[in-house]
């Protein structure tokens, strides 16, 4: 394939994708031929460790306080090794002589493990495959995504015709591995419509639509992608996943829930930084230290925000403890360890991981890395005391006084244990304590950002993946520990890692080669054999069918209303919220933004208050804003159908894009239907669909003209005649009914 | 209702794999491809998060409603009666008491304060009760009182937090959402999962939420009046349109769509705008009081009262969970001044309504099955604050169930000698929880969702079922 397709940086990309060793490696392993064997023995990280955790770590794991009987499962040497009465839980080689296996098999309860209490039964099969593991030697391995991170070589395939780059390789390796065949490619309307939401979130405009007819056209498919990833748009769709992995929230939540005035400026920081292609390790670099790595540098001091925007505990009482400080530190520590690390460190604020090899040392470490720093709080105007509203104002500033951290029993200020040195997570390379005098964060943000770090690129680039396929290679984006999802493509992100990593961590590179791929611009997927032997989509045999995000929903309504303003950046918008929305929230101060124009401004930038969310985004599934959000749920909920079908707010959009839609086709049907169709789903209307439309129309149209319609379904600007005004309201149904049809609210 | 086959709970693999279908040709689903969902098996067919589902053993109760008293209702002047305590009014509380932790006083600062409250024993069970609640003593042989609930967090809003969802801070799920998420729901045209509330609550709205669980298990608010759920009815401005015009109009457009497509998802949307259509009759019909008799109306009277008559509406119709809040705002349980007459009000509010909903229910053989539960967040301080007030106690506090299995005409349990600390059989959140969840078949070391490489349950990893005060 490589000389058809070459690889080749777009206009924007900073550093050639490739280095050249790696593609003559690539091309010649394609030369050869080379089959991929398949592995015959257990494979440790795949079958036993998950199994080991599920059953057994609980009390034979990391943390020694649980530990029962001093047995360790889940490190060789303590497995393999004889314990006081001689007997061993694991003889390599022999399974017969393991106590692990007899303990799993035998009949008597006082014996019998995992204990009846746990509900943890093996079944005959694992325990098979724990015997057979232990006949091979009982090898263990290092956690997949703690090893080292190498760029394998991709596989070769059959289908070489239908590979564009080398993604499709290691896409079509498990295909043919499992008797499937990619989706014939995607038609221009459906690639563009996809394309479009998953870079701007925005659906494609009519005249894309017409520029972009041949989805074999790759000059005019490379030139849009230049045109999205270039844009302001992408910049805010893109900003709006991150503000989901950071909790991003425009008010300190719980009781007072106030507003902060400083978060906006971290959300136009996101926005900016992607729409200029800030390289992803600077991107990372500047939000844990970049007060430190450029003193004095505004943009910098906006991006280090990420440790402010967070849930606020203030309430009456809290203010004299201890433990506003620890909330604060808990949460930067949370934050940044799934953000940035994919792991959930949280467990460890109150024991040493279960499961994974962290420790409560590795957790207070960090939150010893964030207590060099304070959260500096001025809230904005008079007040005070108790129950104090104002809004408030936060920069983070070097902390003054002790900044020791106490590693804590439970989790609980009242109870510590010792002080916390400074560290890095000890089993990760170049992890430990710090050296004395650097500056902590910056010693962070440069150690996250090392090639050495086995797991920020793959985090990355797996969070970007799910970003357009829906689900990633890793399902759980914020868990890559051991209780997390196993890659459904290992050797891919890897690769896709390396890659990023190697083109200087180019973002802009990753989302050309992601969209550019065969796998990417397949047809969305189908019945047939891989619905059945794949219905989950994780060998992606056709493009996942998605849901519109909630904020994608809204812009799209607006967009195709033709009323979306497309101002960017600044301070939030306040929409108006119905009562009853309010009635829960104790902290009332919300005052809608009155300037009309404003309030149809996208979706990222309306507040984000955390005791409420906007009911539109709380039914569409929107975060939670108190912890990193890994990714959204689509659920399917009547209360979904009612605000789309009853809420005033749909209906003002069917009426402006019925307006619309009437003064540019001069009030023909016809020719209004043709327009409808590009607009909302982004092709022609089919002759069948015209005539149903058609009818519809007709059809209330008649009736509207024996039911008086109220006045606010017309939109003429002096008082319609009854055949205009029943025309009108019946144009206003059709477009409701619209914007109520799955082919709008998916992406195929 | 339903007819199809039930599948048992014996875990998500199961769960998942049996879920099929589901409320007749309904099949809400969601794309569970997030973290709870990683480890179940793949999914043939759409999967209905709501689809009626079989406990881990027989249930007792079929329902539950939960009357929140929010802010903190005081044990020694409610349920608790503490002799000793009025004996020694205005001396300083006894030195073991000094380390207890509380949000605005310090108790070597504070005096204990006696309760102005007069307390009888009622019925043959002889439940002790004051007489500012004088309808619910005359029920008294039907409750089951709890006199040492108790845990450690003495601030409303993580309170409030800890009670519905078993942690103080937020982001987990509901026991509303957790019942749903292991029961689902047994009714096509209402939410399984009812919340009520006249005031703007101090945690907000996310404690009745789903957490990590899908969304799908989240409460609904309902509220008496035209539009008990939000978007319910179509917009005045469309009054003479023709939603079902309209709807079919556009289910013709999404069949077609769907048809070529293959894609379960996209076929439950189509129900889902099915039944959102049927919740916009039989919602307003569940909470139109106006259809039940003059006699029944009195008999709950107004305010709260109407709120527990929507309740017993709701169970009738056969919705799982209710929440009723009682309170919240500035005007509530919350007493920091003028503790006796606040309490008053409080308990005035509530008599006439919790003793009704207890008796109609009984009346139309509903109690059986239909758990009544009673509590705040926390207590109130034997001790004073300021001049006359309490202060929030979470560390000995009572509670009230009625029926669903629960012992009627028990008092359980007992604070010490003034009211401050659950000294004989204390009972936690988490046991009160897990017991709640076992009255619905439910075993809350089993009920558990996978969130970030964890198992979460209800009861965190405590709690106990407390049988002694199960029938």
């Amino acid at each position: 394939m490589g000389s058809t397709h070459p690889l080749r940086p777009g206009s924007n990309d900073r550093v050639p994708l490739m280095s050249s060793s790696v593609r003559i490696a690539y091309g010649s392993l394609v030369a050869l031929g080379m089959t991929v064997a398949l592995p015959a023995a257990v494979d440790y990280d795949r079958e036993i460790a998950p199994l080991l955790s599920e059953h057994c770590l609980n009390c034979h794991g990391p943390d020694e306080k649980q530990r029962k009987g001093k047995l360790r499962l889940d490190q060789r040497e303590s497995a393999t090794h004889a314990a006081k009465s001689g007997e061993i839980a694991i003889v390599p080689g022999h399974p017969e002589k393991s106590v692990l296996v007899s303990r799993l098999l035998t009949q008597d309860a006082d014996e019998k493990m995992p204990p009846a209490k746990e509900h943890k039964d093996l079944t005959a099969a694992q325990v098979r495959l724990l015997e057979t593991w232990i006949k091979e030697g009982a090898p263990y391995a290092d956690h997949w995504s703690f090893s080292k991170l190498q760029r394998p070589a991709p596989p070769t395939v059959q289908d070489t015709h239908w590979v564009r780059n080398p993604i499709d390789l290691f896409i079509l390796q498990k295909l043919e591995q499992n008797g499937l065949k990619p989706v014939p490619a995607a038609n221009a309307s459906t690639l563009l419509r996809r394309m479009s939401f998953g870079t701007t979130g925005l659906p494609p405009t009519p005249e894309e639509i017409t520029a972009f007819s041949n989805p074999s056209d790759d000059a005019g498919y490379r030139q849009l992608l230049d045109a999205k990833l270039s844009s302001t748009q992408y910049g805010e769709h893109w900003a709006r996943h991150w503000m989901d992995v950071v909790r991003y929230g425009d008010s300190a939540g719980y009781e007072l829930d106030y507003l902060f005035t400083h978060s906006w400026r971290y959300r136009d920081w996101l926005i900016r930084s992607f729409a200029k292609n800030k390289p992803m390790d600077q991107f990372i670099r500047e939000q844990v230290a970049g007060d430190q790595l450029h003193p004095g540098d505004a943009e910098a001091a906006d991006a280090v925000l990420l440790l402010t925007v967070g849930p606020w505990r203030f309430e009456g009482g809290i203010q004299r403890s201890k433990n506003r400080d620890n909330y604060w530190l808990t949460d930067v520590a949370d934050t940044t360890s799934a953000a940035f690390l994919g792991v959930t460190m949280a467990c460890t604020r109150c024991h040493d991981h279960k499961f994974d090899p962290w420790t409560q040392a590795d957790y207070y470490g960090l939150q010893a890395i964030f207590s060099e720093s304070d959260p500096k709080e001025e809230r904005v105007g008079k007040g005070g005391g108790p129950g104090d509203a104002r809004p408030s104002f936060m920069t983070i500033v070097a902390r003054t006084g002790d900044d020791t951290v106490q590693i804590l029993r439970r989790g609980e200020v009242d109870l510590p244990i010792g002080p916390a040195k400074p560290s890095l997570p000890a089993i990760l390379p170049e992890g430990g304590p710090l050296a004395s005098r650097q500056a902590r964060r910056s010693t962070l943000a440069s150690w996250l950002t090392s090639p050495r770090n086995p797991l920020t690129a793959r985090v990355m680039v797996n969070r970007v993946w799910q970003w357009h396929f829906g689900q990633g290679l890793v399902r759980t984006a914020n868990d890559f520990g051991v209780r997390g999802d196993t890659p459904s493509h290992p050797e891919l992100l890897d690769w896709l890692a390396a890659e990023l990593v190697e083109s200087g961590w180019n973002l802009g590179h990753l989302q050309r080669l992601i969209l550019d791929s065969a796998t990417y611009r397949q047809g969305s997927a189908g019945a047939g054999l891989a619905a059945e032997r794949d219905p989950t989509h994780r060998l992606l045999a056709g493009f996942p069918r998605q849901r519109l995000q909630a904020e994608q929903l809204r812009d799209a309504m607006l967009q195709a209303s033709g009323t979306l303003n497309l101002k960017s950046f600044g301070s939030p918008v306040v929409p108006p919220v119905e009562p009853w929305a309010l009635a829960a929230l104790r902290n009332k101060n919300w005052s809608p933004t009155k300037d009309a124009a404003e309030l149809n401004r996208r979706s990222v930038y309306l507040v984000v208050r955390r005791s409420i969310k906007l009911p539109f985004f709380d039914v569409f599934n929107g975060p939670d804003t108190i912890s990193s959000c890994s990714g959204r749920d689509t659920t399917v909920v009547p209360a979904q159908a009612l605000t789309m079908l009853n809420s005033q707010d749909t209906l003002i959009q069917a009426k402006l894009l019925a307006s619309r839609l009437w003064s540019e086709s001069k009030g023909q049907p016809s020719a209004a239907i043709l327009k409808a169709w590009p607009l909302l789903f982004a092709r022609p209307v089919t002759r069948e669909e015209m005539n149903e439309a058609t009818t519809f129309i007709a059809a209330r149209e008649q009736a509207w003209l024996k039911s008086a319609p109220a006045a606010a379904l017309s939109w003429s600007p002096v008082k319609a005649d009854p055949a205009t005004h029943a025309r009108e309201a019946a144009w206003i149904e059709w477009c409701l009914a619209l914007l109520n049809t799955n082919e709008f609210l998916y992406v195929d | 209702m339903s007819t199809e086959p039930r599948s048992s709970l014996l875990g998500r693999r199961d769960w998942l794999r049996h879920v099929g279908g589901g409320l007749g040709s309904l099949a809400l689903t969601s794309l569970l491809s997030r973290d709870g969902w990683l480890h179940a098996a793949p999914t043939p067919a759409a999967v209905n998060p709501l689809a009626p589902r079989a406990p881990h053993f027989p249930a007792k109760a079929k329902a539950v409603i939960y009357l929140f008293m929010h802010g903190g209702p005081s044990q020694v002047d409610t349920f608790d009666p503490k002799p000793a305590l009025n004996k020694a009014d205005g001396q300083v509380a006894p030195e073991s008491f000094h380390q207890l932790k509380l949000q605005f006083t310090d108790v070597r600062k504070q005096k204990l304060m006696g309760s102005a409250q007069t307390f009888r024993r009622c019925g043959q069970s002889g439940i002790e009760m004051c007489d500012s609640l004088p309808k619910l003593q005359t029920v008294a042989d039907e409750l089951c009182v709890i006199r040492s609930m108790q845990h450690d967090v003495f601030n409303h809003t993580p309170a409030i937090w800890m009670a519905n969802t078993g942690a103080s801070l937020p982001g987990r799920a509901s026991l509303g959402a957790w019942l749903t998420y292991g029961l689902g729901n047994s009714v096509d045209n209402l939410p399984a999962f009812v919340v009520m509330h006249s005031k703007p609550l101090k945690p907000g709205p996310g404690v009745w939420g789903n957490g990590f669980l899908p969304a799908a298990y989240q409460g609904t608010t309902i509220s008496a009046g035209a539009t008990p759920i939000p978007y319910l009815k179509a917009p005045a401005d469309l009054k003479g349109g023709d939603q079902r015009a309209v709807l079919d109009y556009a289910q013709t457009m999404n069949r077609r769509h769907a048809a070529s497509r293959a894609d379960t998802e996209l076929d439950a949307r189509i129900a889902s705008y099915e039944l959102a259509f049927r919740m916009q009759t039989a919602a307003p019909d569940a909470v139109d009081i106006g259809r039940e008799s003059e006699a029944t109306r009195t008999l709950y009277g107004k305010g709260f009262g109407e709120q527990c008559l929507v309740a017993r509406r709701l169970v009738e119709r056969g919705v799982r969970c209710i929440q009723i809040y009682h309170g919240g705002d500035s005007d509530d349980w919350d007493t920091h001044g003028d503790n006796h007459n606040g309490q008053t009000r409080r308990m005035r509010e509530i008599d006439q309504g919790c003793t009704a909903l207890i008796q109609d229910l009984r009346q139309r053989g509903l109690l059986e099955d239909t758990l009544v539960v009673w509590s705040g967040e926390f207590g109130r301080t034997p001790t004073t604050e300021g001049k006359n007030g309490r202060d929030h106690s979470p560390y000995g506090y009572s509670m009230w169930m009625a029926g669903g299995g629960t012992k009627a005409g028990l008092t359980y349990g007992a604070t010490d000698e003034f009211g401050f600390r659950a000294v004989d059989k204390p009972v936690h959140i988490h046991d009160l929880n897990a017991t709640m969840l076992h009255q619905f078949g439910l075993d809350h070391e089993r009920l558990t969702w996978r969130h970030e490489g964890r198992d979460f349950r209800l009861t965190d990893v405590f709690g106990k079922v407390v049988k002694d005060v199960l029938a």
